[in-house]
């Protein structure tokens, strides 16, 4: 039978994130509700994007305006960086391989493989998923900013 | 020390690039010299990418300039594309699918399965890798204009 992709698919992901951002930023974020991401018209500056391959294929994405990754990656690292240059690129493809390494464990039913994180700079810059996926959007507010969750899958 | 992505393993893209463009694009291209990627400023308007894991992990990015986009998908659909619709943005993905498929069959020792595309949409974009591998970059030119293929793959892990 094959597999459906629902919202509570999802909830790993929120869930690894918000471990994430407590163990390796030291900083609480707060979900807000997930919106279909085809109804999400969202520009970003910067992003870091892993696949994920197994029963299910699939994307997880981290995507930040410039001021909240900057503040993010400096807390992450204890640096005080002011532009985006290396270190904040390579920082925010650490988090979003920490995020989709965790939440494989809460779907082992899919046996997720990830894949190596892309990063993607540039201003005003969006994600689309492709046709056929489910893809959901989850906004989390923080006290360094707002951020956004981007989440595709697929069964094969 | 982070190495680059070895020769070995860029080359099943690169011939995978080749081929997918000489049969469902109808168009050769020309690899030219392959660079590192590293903090380099090199920017398009519209990216497919693509995850690989399994006994390696990678990721694979097609990248364009809008105008090259907007030709080679015409090319690839049979269709004129004036803009960077959802037409235009389905069909770099498939790209970037069909071109990782075809080195997938390439490098069968590791067992790859790949992600879903992921397309990314914005003037002046940068594509670069994470921290595990410093990916290559292998410049294509052809009579619709040049593109560019960012690789990282690692097999170490």
């Amino acid at each position: 039978m094959p597999i459906s992709i629902r919202a509570e698919h999802v909830n790993p992901f929120i869930l690894s994130n918000l471990e994430t951002f407590v163990k390796m930023v030291g900083i609480e974020v707060k979900p807000g509700k997930p919106v279909l991401k085809q109804d999400a018209r969202l520009d970003y500056d910067i992003s870091g994007i892993i696949g994920l391959s197994g029963k299910v294929i699939g994307t997880v994405s981290l995507s930040f305006p410039e001021a909240t990754a900057l503040a993010v990656c400096n807390k992450f690292m204890s640096a005080d960086l002011k532009v985006m240059n290396a270190e904040i690129l390579d920082a925010v493809g650490e988090l979003i391989n920490i995020v989709a390494g965790n939440a494989k464990k809460g779907l082992t039913e899919f046996n997720i493989e990830i894949s190596l994180p892309s990063v993607v700079v540039g201003k005003n810059h969006r994600i689309v998923e492709p046709k056929g996926s489910v893809g959901f959007v989850i906004p989390f507010a923080s006290s360094l900013g707002n951020f956004h969750m981007a989440v595709s899958l697929k069964p094969v | 020390m982070v190495s680059p992505v070895k020769v070995e393993h860029i080359n099943p893209f690169v011939n995978a690039t080749m081929e997918t463009f000489k049969s469902m694009v109808h168009t050769t291209v020309t690899p030219g010299k392959i660079m590192l990627v590293t903090g380099s400023h090199l920017k398009y308007d519209i990216s497919g990418i693509i995850g690989l894991s399994g006994g390696a992990k990678g990721t694979v990015a097609l990248s364009f300039p809008r105008v090259t986009a907007l030709k080679v998908v015409s090319e690839f659909i049979g269709e004129k594309q004036l803009a960077l619709d959802d037409t235009v943005k389905d069909a770099v993905g498939e790209l970037a699918n069909i071109v990782a498929g075809a080195a997938k069959r390439e490098l069968s020792q590791y067992k790859i399965s790949i992600s879903l595309p992921t397309v990314i949409i914005g003037e002046n974009h940068q594509v670069q890798g994470g921290k595990e591998v410093i990916p290559l970059l292998v410049p294509f030119d052809t009579t619709l204009g040049g593109f560019h293929l960012v690789v990282g793959f690692t097999s170490e892990s």
